[in-house]
């Protein structure tokens, strides 16, 4: 793992940094962290302004009147197409490439938090089964 | 403010939130708990949920930030996740006529999924000391349930071998499996996974999140008929845990 990745100070103008996708859930990258406190710090403000900005201007403006019904309907497929395109490659896809053989144990954690999830399973819980039935396969494997 | 500034919507906004506050202290703390795990610390993970206050999308920022993705990709993609925020505060806003704008200001950063559907759930429009209730126990227990996660999270050694780094992809897949009721959400839902493994191959930086959710989202709101457009005041988001 390549440490200066996150924690180069040039890459706080969001290019420097870039790399290719490993799809990283949770991934190695733990340089000290006294060195990137700064950018991370920096992330979190970014985040802060973006959300808020998500949040104040329809709220300041006393809207009158809803929005119109399709910038409606696309504000609640926004989270149904984002969420996926998060969640999928973070599963499937391993160091830039596909990963889809059985013996890979979040291919079967997905899809036991994602039945149980759908059948009314409270969220936290589902989460817990899939994270538990990964830990099982990989230390069966 | 306004002739309404009695305690009593506040209170009924508090005590209609009570059942929601484990849950949301809960998954406060799994999140404190993995974002130490994943390298961040205490006061940025602290930092982070008062600031952004929105669960979801921090969910999401971590594991970004831990892998080293742009900063820029980062703040965007944390961006279009919280754009479900618009259809929220558009619906509270007419509520909250005569409150000054200094209010105004700090009470939109406490807009939040939870409070939106206790508030709607009681009255449409919904009240805005209801809502202010609501918010007042929401955050206090996203935040609390954060800062214990932060204090446990650090206890915890090579997280993987309990499969916890999975959690943050467990977490977005069951937000989106209970928010999928439409055939039609099915097809944005696929389209948009098939679109971001394609584009995860080629593209840096994590842009294909941004990419995937945004095309496919558009072109199911042109494509798709405008009866699926929520109701002006329908809690739309996630059910739990959006915070």
């Amino acid at each position: 793992m390549n440490e200066t990745s996150c924690v180069k100070p040039e890459a706080r103008h969001g290019c420097a940094g870039a790399r290719p996708s490993a799809g990283g859930c949770g991934g190695p990258c733990r340089g000290p962290p006294r060195r990137s406190v700064s950018r991370v710090w920096l992330v979190i403000g970014g985040m802060a302004v973006a959300t808020y900005l998500t949040r104040a201007p329809m709220f300041l403006a006393l809207a009158r009147r809803p929005l119109p019904p399709r910038v409606r309907l696309w504000l609640r497929l926004v989270p149904l197409a984002v969420l996926p395109a998060l969640a999928v490659p973070l599963v499937l896809v391993r160091d830039g490439r596909l990963a889809l053989g059985l013996a890979h144990p979040p291919l079967w954690g997905a899809a036991v938090v994602f039945v149980l999830a759908a059948r009314g399973v409270n969220l936290l819980a589902s989460v817990a089964v899939a994270v538990a039935v990964v830990a099982l396969l990989r230390a069966l494997g | 403010m306004t002739r309404l500034g009695l305690p009593g919507g506040l209170r009924d906004g508090l005590v209609a939130s009570l059942a929601l506050v484990p849950s949301v202290f809960v998954y406060g703390s799994v999140f404190g708990g993995l974002a130490v795990q994943a390298g961040l610390t205490p006061a940025q993970v602290l930092g982070m949920s008062v600031l952004v206050f929105a669960g979801a999308s921090q969910f999401v920022a971590v594991p970004m930030i831990a892998a080293g993705a742009p900063a820029l990709a980062i703040v965007v993609t944390t961006y279009v996740v919280n754009m479900r925020h618009y259809l929220m505060a558009a619906t509270l806003a007419p509520s909250f006529r005569g409150f000054r704008r200094l209010w105004l200001a700090l009470i939109a950063h406490l807009i939040n999924d939870e409070s939106f559907a206790v508030a709607v759930a009681r009255s449409r429009p919904p009240d805005a000391w209801v809502y202010l209730g609501s918010a007042a126990a929401i955050s206090g227990a996203f935040v609390g349930g954060v800062a214990v996660g932060t204090a446990l999270g650090g206890l915890v050694e090579r997280p993987e071998r309990y499969g916890l780094d999975f959690a943050f992809p467990a977490v977005f897949l069951a937000l989106v499996a209970v928010q999928l009721r439409r055939r039609a959400d099915w097809l944005v839902a696929i389209g948009a996974a098939v679109l971001a493994v394609a584009l995860a191959l080629v593209l840096p930086g994590n842009w294909h999140i941004v990419v995937a959710g945004l095309t496919v989202s558009a072109l199911g709101a042109r494509v798709l008929p405008v009866e699926d457009a929520p109701a002006p005041a329908e809690p739309h988001a996630y059910p739990q845990g959006g915070a």
